[in-house]
């Protein structure tokens, strides 16, 4: 933001930045609702995540310079989606409190498997091979991204899909950037893995 | 493959996915879109009294639908106190005036003269030769 105190920007620059805020947040809702969507696994839940982020952008930083909106708004996206895991894991102990059913610690790799066994069943298939062999492998990638620890995905979708440099990943991050580093390659690593246990070529 | 490239390809794959959103979603997504505009559209239409610019007072005023009621309030407490000020100017005022008068009109009943010399046609000349 330019320096030298309070100085009100003017109206040009207020339609300037409200046209860049509408347009950078058109260009980046469906990202933003596909990693918080890995993150949190629910589809309700990773809309409201974009929601509250949308907002909060918005509401704090409406005219901010436009190349700060892509750290500004991961920032806070990814403090959105912490907020829905600690208002979840409140929600879970109070749960457990009252109920004796499930939980199996195995039970998330299975959730991952019926997940992409209903994604591939919910869109139907236009042109049978190449069709199906771009959803199934789309749907690996998305499950093993999914698999990723929260801090390796972030880095990687943050540096490699978002195609922010180390500093702004960091900054989005609020680590150092010799950490994203190692969260990156440690997530390469991983989901060259998982993709190659899997048969998956891309 | 190298990891750039790998992530590239990955890359790839994940923007297809996003093409592949439900209608429903996407209209979602936009709705919650106009909704955070609108928020920087009530935003840029304060009623308040704004901050300097280039020395001198800013005073925009405008809306008029609550949405800033902390800036209606203080422009309100403004108002009020210079309202305030006026009236306690003129009061003083007032009293000073009240004051003289009335010193006047002590000195001209604890005179030795007559009440109805004072309005004698020759009082001035009668107070002018005495002097």
């Amino acid at each position: 933001m330019a320096g030298g105190g309070q100085r009100l920007p003017s109206k040009e620059e207020k339609l300037a930045t409200h046209k860049q805020l509408s347009d950078f947040l058109a260009g980046v809702e469906r990202r933003a609702y596909k990693q918080a969507f890995y993150a949190v696994r629910d589809e309700d839940a990773a809309l409201d995540i974009v929601q509250e982020a949308m907002l909060k952008l918005a509401e704090r930083y409406p005219d901010r310079p436009a190349e700060e909106l892509p750290m500004l708004f991961q920032r806070i996206l990814q403090n959105a989606t912490n907020d829905h895991f600690r208002r979840s894991k409140v929600r879970n102990t109070w749960t457990r409190l009252f109920s004796s059913f499930f939980t199996k610690d195995d039970d998330e790799e299975h959730d991952v498997l019926e997940m992409l066994q209903s994604q591939q069943e919910e869109r139907p298939l236009e042109n049978p091979e190449a069709q199906v062999d771009q959803q199934q492998t789309l749907a690996e990638i998305e499950a093993a991204l999914q698999r990723l620890p929260a801090r390796q995905r972030e880095a990687f979708l943050l540096r490699y899909w978002e195609e922010m440099d180390v500093a702004e990943t960091a900054a989005a991050m609020g680590c150092s950037e010799g950490s994203v580093k190692t969260h990156c390659s440690r997530a390469v690593h991983a989901l060259a893995g998982m993709l190659g246990a899997r048969g998956v070529k891309l | 493959m190298n990891e750039k490239e790998f992530s590239e390809k990955i890359r790839d794959r994940l923007n297809v996915a996003t093409q592949q959103i439900d209608g429903i979603t996407l209209n979602r997504l936009e709705q919650a879109r106009q909704r955070a505009l609108g928020k920087v559209r009530a935003a840029e239409r304060p009623a308040a009294v704004a901050s300097h610019r280039n020395g001198t007072l800013a005073l925009h005023l405008g809306g008029g639908d609550g949405e800033h009621p902390h800036h209606t309030r203080m422009l309100f407490i403004g108002l009020s106190l210079l309202a305030l000020l006026a009236g306690a100017f003129y009061w003083q005022q007032a009293n000073d005036d009240d004051d003289e008068q009335g010193l006047l009109d002590a000195k001209m009943l604890s005179s030795e003269l007559p009440l109805h010399a004072f309005v004698h046609p020759d009082f001035k000349e009668w107070v002018n030769s005495s002097h």
